[in-house]
């Protein structure tokens, strides 16, 4: 009974996974550029951000799912130095200075987290993290660029981190649910739907 | 028996009386709310303010009972601090640009004090769980303060402690009651989140926000047909006027 239940809580949480994944990849009108050009205001306007962007929503949701891949400290060191790297970036977006290659590295991001799950690639320690600096900086700052135009540039801030961080937490918790299933295959197919993903914005 | 279940479930007992509470003062409609009343939903229960609240209250279920007790007491010391150091923190804030618009950097002060509390391994946590509580204490009244319409009426303070108070209770005792392995794991998370709300409320609170562009002249209006038939002579010069709508003369009057 138990291990039925398991199965259909499995079942539950892999179909809104690929459901997510496939409407990310899959309807092209949802698809815009990260850096919205539109007027932010406060609170809701900052939560939003990270889940109205397909390309930001598939990278938050990687680097967790990777990390409960990995396993071990991998879990939460990523989560955690996501957003401290991305306040870096937020920096140089709110500063105003000008970093190129912005879209083309969040695009980037996406399809590297998607192979490293679709391959299960587990590096050394130092790897991931790395290339979890890198990605942060791209990705904190196309919101930084959005943080002078919010009319409360504060509650925006506290939006989209959290947002973030939730994200964080959904890609950890499927990855944690589909570690065992299929020997963690659901998890790779996943990683292959958001390197798909990643490529599509880097084309488009 | 009685004691221990009383003290497991004192945490989510103070969580749905504090929950009443706040469900009771916002059942009156927005025009008939008491200054109090509207103070308690636009600035003690902000965001900016549970946040390091609630953070402070999850660090408190992470150390011994002694510990949290010391803490405690340290947030109430800060408390009272908050009331003697206010005028001195808030004059030497006020140089920040843009300082005053954003409670005088209390709400980044007090995430970035908490963030850091969460983060840090649970061997050091017990030694900065004083300083960081008593940081958020200060934080805690002089947003009070600073944010009081009614020109410093002891309600607003009062409200707005109990307020402060009863988050950071109801969720370390409720946490401690219910303590779970990862906790520690979720907490860093957690205090990740709030050292960059932190940093980045700060730096954003400093930014200039760009400046509108020029608002472009309205084109003339012409008057409404129906107001130029009445009065055809309202925007005309004198001169110009029919001489039998022409208004007399006025001038002194000759014997």
């Amino acid at each position: 009974m138990r291990h039925a239940q398991n199965n259909l809580r499995r079942m539950a949480a892999l179909a809104y996974s690929l459901t997510q994944a496939a409407l990310f990849v899959f309807i092209p009108a949802v698809a815009e550029a990260h850096i919205v050009m539109g007027e932010a205001s406060g609170f809701a306007s900052g939560f939003k951000h990270p889940l109205a962007g397909p390309d930001h929503f598939m990278a938050m949701f990687a680097v967790g799912l990777w990390g409960a891949q990995m396993g071990g400290r991998s879990i939460w060191v990523l989560p955690v130095i996501f957003p401290l790297i991305m306040v870096v970036g937020g920096f140089i977006g709110v500063s105003g200075m000008y970093l190129p290659g912005i879209e083309t590295g969040i695009a980037l991001s996406i399809v590297v987290l998607g192979l490293s799950i679709a391959f299960a690639w587990k590096p050394a320690e130092w790897i991931p993290i790395l290339l979890i600096v890198v990605f942060a900086i791209c990705h904190g700052y196309a919101h930084g660029k959005e943080l002078p135009r919010a009319a409360d540039p504060a509650d925006y801030a506290i939006g989209f981190v959290i947002a973030t961080g939730l994200i964080h937490l959904c890609g950890i918790g499927v990855g944690l649910a589909l570690h065992k299933p299929f020997a963690g295959k659901l998890a790779r197919a996943i990683g292959a739907l958001i390197a798909m993903g990643g490529v599509y914005f880097l084309v488009v | 028996m009685l004691s221990d279940r009383l003290t497991k479930w004192s945490g989510p007992i103070l969580i749905i009386l504090g929950a009443l509470c706040v469900a009771i003062i916002a059942a009156p409609d927005l025009t008939s709310r008491s200054t109090v009343t509207q103070w308690v939903f636009t600035s003690a229960l902000r965001i900016e303010r549970v946040l390091p609240l609630v953070a402070l209250g999850a660090a408190f279920s992470m150390i011994s009972s002694r510990q949290f007790l010391c803490a405690g007491s340290f947030f109430i010391l800060g408390i009272v601090l908050g009331f003697q150091i206010q005028g001195w923190f808030m004059s030497m804030i006020v140089a920040v640009s843009r300082a005053p618009e954003h409670t005088f950097m209390t709400g980044p002060i007090s995430c970035l004090a908490t963030g850091l509390l969460l983060l840090l391994p649970d061997r050091v946590r017990p030694w900065i769980a004083a300083p960081a509580a008593t940081v958020t204490g200060a934080m805690l009244v002089i947003a009070i303060k600073s944010t009081d319409p009614s020109w410093h009426k002891a309600t607003i303070s009062c409200v707005g402690i109990l307020a402060g108070c009863w988050i950071v209770a109801a969720v370390s005792l409720t946490a401690k009651a219910f303590y779970q392995k990862w906790f520690p794991i979720a907490g860093r998370i957690f205090g990740s989140w709030l050292l960059a709300i932190g940093c980045l409320y700060g730096s954003a609170s400093f930014v200039a926000r760009p400046a509108l562009p020029p608002a472009q002249p309205q084109e003339e209006q012409t008057p409404p047909a129906d107001f130029e038939r009445l009065f055809p002579d309202f925007d005309r010069p004198r001169h110009e006027m029919a001489p039998e709508t022409q208004p007399p003369q006025s001038g002194p009057h000759l014997p």
